[in-house]
C-alpha cells in the first residue's frame, strides 16, 4: 500500500469503527450497514470500470445471484450460512464467465447493452422462478458465524465494515499490483497491452469475475441481513445505483466508490419530502455530477488538497 | 537461415484485402524496412505478424518456427516486439509503470531485479525517461512519448523489433536522434524491421527494403539500389 493510501486507510477505518458510538437508535446503523453493503458492490465495479475500462449496467444481476443463492441454499439444503456466502460467489463468478466470454469482443455501449440485458435476464428469472415470485421470501437466516449470530444492528455494522475494511486493504494492493497494472494498461490500449505479453481477453474475463463476486458478497450480506428479499431490490434501477456510486464518487478511486457509496446510500434518506419525484432528483444528481465534477468527487478533492499544498 | 519468412501472406478486413499474397523474407540482424503509400498496407503487415488482426491465408516463419497461429501476448516471450503505429503509450500511467509493463510476459521468469536493470538500461539510451520516471506518459512531449513506446518495446529485450512510423509528428531534430537510436541497436545485433514515411531517410539506413503498393510487394532490393531506382526516386523520393 501506497503511504498516502495507508493514512487514508487508518484515519477512515478509525472514524468508522468509533461512528456508531456516537449514533442513538439502530435507524442510522443500519443506514450506515447498507452504505457498508453497496460499497463493496461499488468497490467491484471501480475496479471493472475505472481500472479496466468495462463498462457494466449489469451489476444488479451478480448483487442479485449473490442474495438468491446464498438465501435458498440456506434455507432449502441447510447450508451453514459461511458456505452458503461462498457457493453464492461462485455461482456469480461462473455467470460472470458466461457473460464475459461473448462480451470480450464488445466495448462501449455494445459492452453496456450486454450488461444490461444480463442484469434484465437475472431479473427475470428470479421474478418468474424465485421462491414467491414477484412477491419474495423470508425467513432467511441471519449470518453467522462459529455459532455466533450477527442479528444486532450493530453486531452487523461492524461485520459489513470490518469485511469492507478487508476488501479494501485486498483491493489497494491489488490495483497496485503487476495485474493492477495490466488492467489500467488495457484501458489504455489494448492493442498495446496485448503486444506487451498481456492476455487481454483472460485478463477481461477475470476483472468481470472480480466484480461478480464483490456484487454478490454484497448480495448475501444484504439478505442475510434484511432477511427478506424480493426481485425489486435487484432490477436495473440498482444497477444505475451502482453506477451513480462510482460515477459521483470519482471511477478513478476506490475511496471514490465508497464515498459514492454512502451519498447515493444517504439521499433517499435526505430526499424523503421528494417521495414519488426521488428518481427525478437521483437523476439530476447524475447528470450534474457529469456536467461539473466529471472526475468526481474523491479525485477532485484530492485535486484540490494537492494545489493547496502546492500554493503555501 | 531467414530471421522472418512470410509466405503468401493475404489479409483483408471484411472483403477489403490490405495485403495479397505478400512473400518477403529477411536476414537477422539487419534494418530492414517497408516503404509505401498511406494505405498500402504497411501497419497491417506489422500488426498481422504480431496476430493483431487475423490473417486470411499464408504463413508466417520466425527463426525457422511457424508463428503464425501464436496468441499475440505470447509473441513477446519469442523475441518479437513492436512500437505500434500512434505510439499507443499506457497515457494515464507513469513512465515507469510503463516501462514496467514492456516486460510484463518476463516478470516470473526474471524477477523484479532484472526488470530493473532492463528499466536502467532504457535510461541509458534515453536519460530524460529517467528525469521523467514519476510523470504520467500523457503529458510527455511527442518525442519523449515516442522515446518511452521505443523504451517499452525494448524491455523485452527483442531479438526483433518492429517499429510503425516512429518519426511521424516529430521535429527533423528528434527524428534524427530516434533513427540513431535504431542504428545502435542495430549495431548491438538486434534485428529492425521499419516502416518510414520518409522513404529516403529510411533507405540510407536500410540493409533492405520491401516496397508495398496495395497490399502487394511492388519492389524489393538493398537500400542503395532502391535508392538508386529510377522508379523509386519518382514515386517517393520526390524525383
Ligand atoms: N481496422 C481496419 N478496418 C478496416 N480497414 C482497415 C483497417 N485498418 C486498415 N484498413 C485498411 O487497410 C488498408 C491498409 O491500411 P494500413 O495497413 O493501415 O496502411 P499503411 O500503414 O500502409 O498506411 C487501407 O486501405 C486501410 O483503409
Ligand atoms: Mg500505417
Amino acid at each position: 500500500m501506497q503511504i498516502t493510501n495507508r493514512r487514508i486507510f487508518l484515519a477512515f477505518f478509525t472514524l468508522v469503527l468509533v461512528f456508531p458510538f456516537f449514533l442513538e437508535g439502530s435507524y442510522a446503523l443500519s443506514i450506515a450497514t447498507f452504505a457498508g453493503i453497496n460499497s463493496l458492490i461499488a468497490i467491484g465495479l471501480c475496479i471493472l470500470m475505472g481500472y479496466a475500462g468495462q463498462v457494466s449496467l449489469g451489476q444488479a444481476g451478480f448483487y442479485g445471484i449473490g442474495a438468491y443463492v446464498s438465501a435458498i441454499l440456506s434455507i432449502n439444503f441447510g447450508l451453514p450460512v459461511v458456505l452458503s456466502f461462498f457457493m453464492a460467489a461462485a455461482a456469480s463468478a461462473i455467470s460472470a464467465v458466461v457473460l464475459a466470454i461473448p462480451a470480450l469482443r464488445l466495448k462501449g455501449h455494445y459492452l453496456a447493452v450486454a450488461t444490461l440485458g444480463f442484469g434484465e435476464i437475472i431479473y427475470v428469472i428470479i421474478n418468474e422462478w424465485g421462491p414467491g415470485g414477484p412477491s419474495g421470501f423470508g425467513d432467511i437466516p441471519k449470518f453467522n458465524l462459529f455459532g455466533y449470530v450477527f442479528n444486532t444492528p450493530l453486531s452487523y455494522y461492524f461485520l459489513i465494515w470490518i469485511t469492507l475494511m478487508l476488501v479494501m486493504a485486498f483491493s489497494i494492493n491489488l490495483i497496485n499490483s503487476r495485474f493492477g497494472r495490466a488492467l489500467r494498461s488495457m484501458h489504455d490500449s489494448e492493442i498495446a497491452s496485448n503486444a506487451m505479453g498481456v492476455d487481454v481477453p483472460t485478463l477481461k474475463i477475470k476483472v468481470f469475475v472480480l466484480s461478480a463476486v464483490y456484487a454478490a458478497f454484497g448480495g448475501a450480506f444484504y439478505a442475510h441481513y434484511v432477511t427478506f428479499i424480493s426481485p425489486s431490490s435487484f432490477s436495473l434501477f440498482q444497477s444505475v445505483l451502482v453506477l451513480m456510486m462510482v460515477v459521483v464518487g470519482g471511477i478513478t478511486s476506490l475511496w471514490g466508490a465508497i464515498a459514492g457509496a454512502i451519498i447515493i446510500t444517504l439521499l433517499p434518506e435526505i430526499l424523503r419530502e421528494f417521495k414519488e419525484y426521488d428518481i427525478l432528483v437521483y437523476g439530476l444528481i447524475l447528470i450534474s455530477s457529469l456536467l461539473f465534477f466529471n472526475k468526481g468527487l474523491v479525485p477532485i478533492i484530492i485535486e484540490r488538497l494537492k494545489k493547496g499544498y502546492k500554493g503555501t | 537461415m531467414m530471421l522472418m519468412e512470410i509466405k503468401d501472406l493475404t489479409v483483408s478486413y471484411g472483403g477489403i484485402k490490405a495485403l495479397r499474397s505478400l512473400n518477403i523474407a529477411f536476414e537477422e540482424k539487419s534494418i530492414v524496412s517497408i516503404i509505401g503509400a498511406n494505405g498500402a498496407g504497411k501497419s497491417t503487415l506489422l500488426n498481422t505478424i504480431m496476430n493483431l488482426v487475423p490473417a486470411e491465408s499464408g504463413e508466417i516463419f520466425f527463426q525457422g518456427k511457424r508463428i503464425s497461429d501464436i496468441k499475440s501476448h505470447e509473441l513477446i516471450k519469442l523475441g518479437i516486439s513492436l512500437v505500434p503505429e500512434g505510439r499507443m503509450l499506457f497515457s494515464h500511467l507513469t513512465v515507469r509503470d510503463n516501462l514496467h509493463l514492456g516486460a510484463y510476459a518476463f516478470f516470473r521468469t526474471l524477477g523484479k531485479k532484472e526488470v530493473r536493470k532492463r528499466a536502467e538500461r532504457v535510461y541509458e539510451l534515453f536519460p530524460i525517461l529517467k528525469e521523467r520516471r514519476d510523470q504520467i506518459a500523457g503529458t510527455l512531449s511527442g518525442g519523449q512519448q515516442q522515446m518511452l513506446a521505443i523504451g517499452r518495446a525494448l524491455m523485452a529485450d527483442p531479438r526483433l523489433l518492429m517499429l510503425d512510423e516512429p518519426s511521424m509528428g516529430l521535429a527533423p531534430m528528434l527524428v534524427k536522434d530516434i533513427f540513431n537510436v535504431i542504428k545502435h541497436l542495430n549495431s548491438q545485433s538486434m534485428s529492425i524491421l521499419l516502416i518510414e514515411q520518409n522513404a529516403r531517410a529510411a533507405l540510407k539506413m536500410s540493409h533492405y527494403a520491401f516496397v508495398l503498393e496495395s497490399g502487394r510487394l511492388a519492389s524489393q532490393g538493398t537500400g542503395a539500389s532502391l535508392l538508386n531506382d529510377e522508379k523509386i526516386k519518382k514515386a517517393y523520393l520526390g524525383g
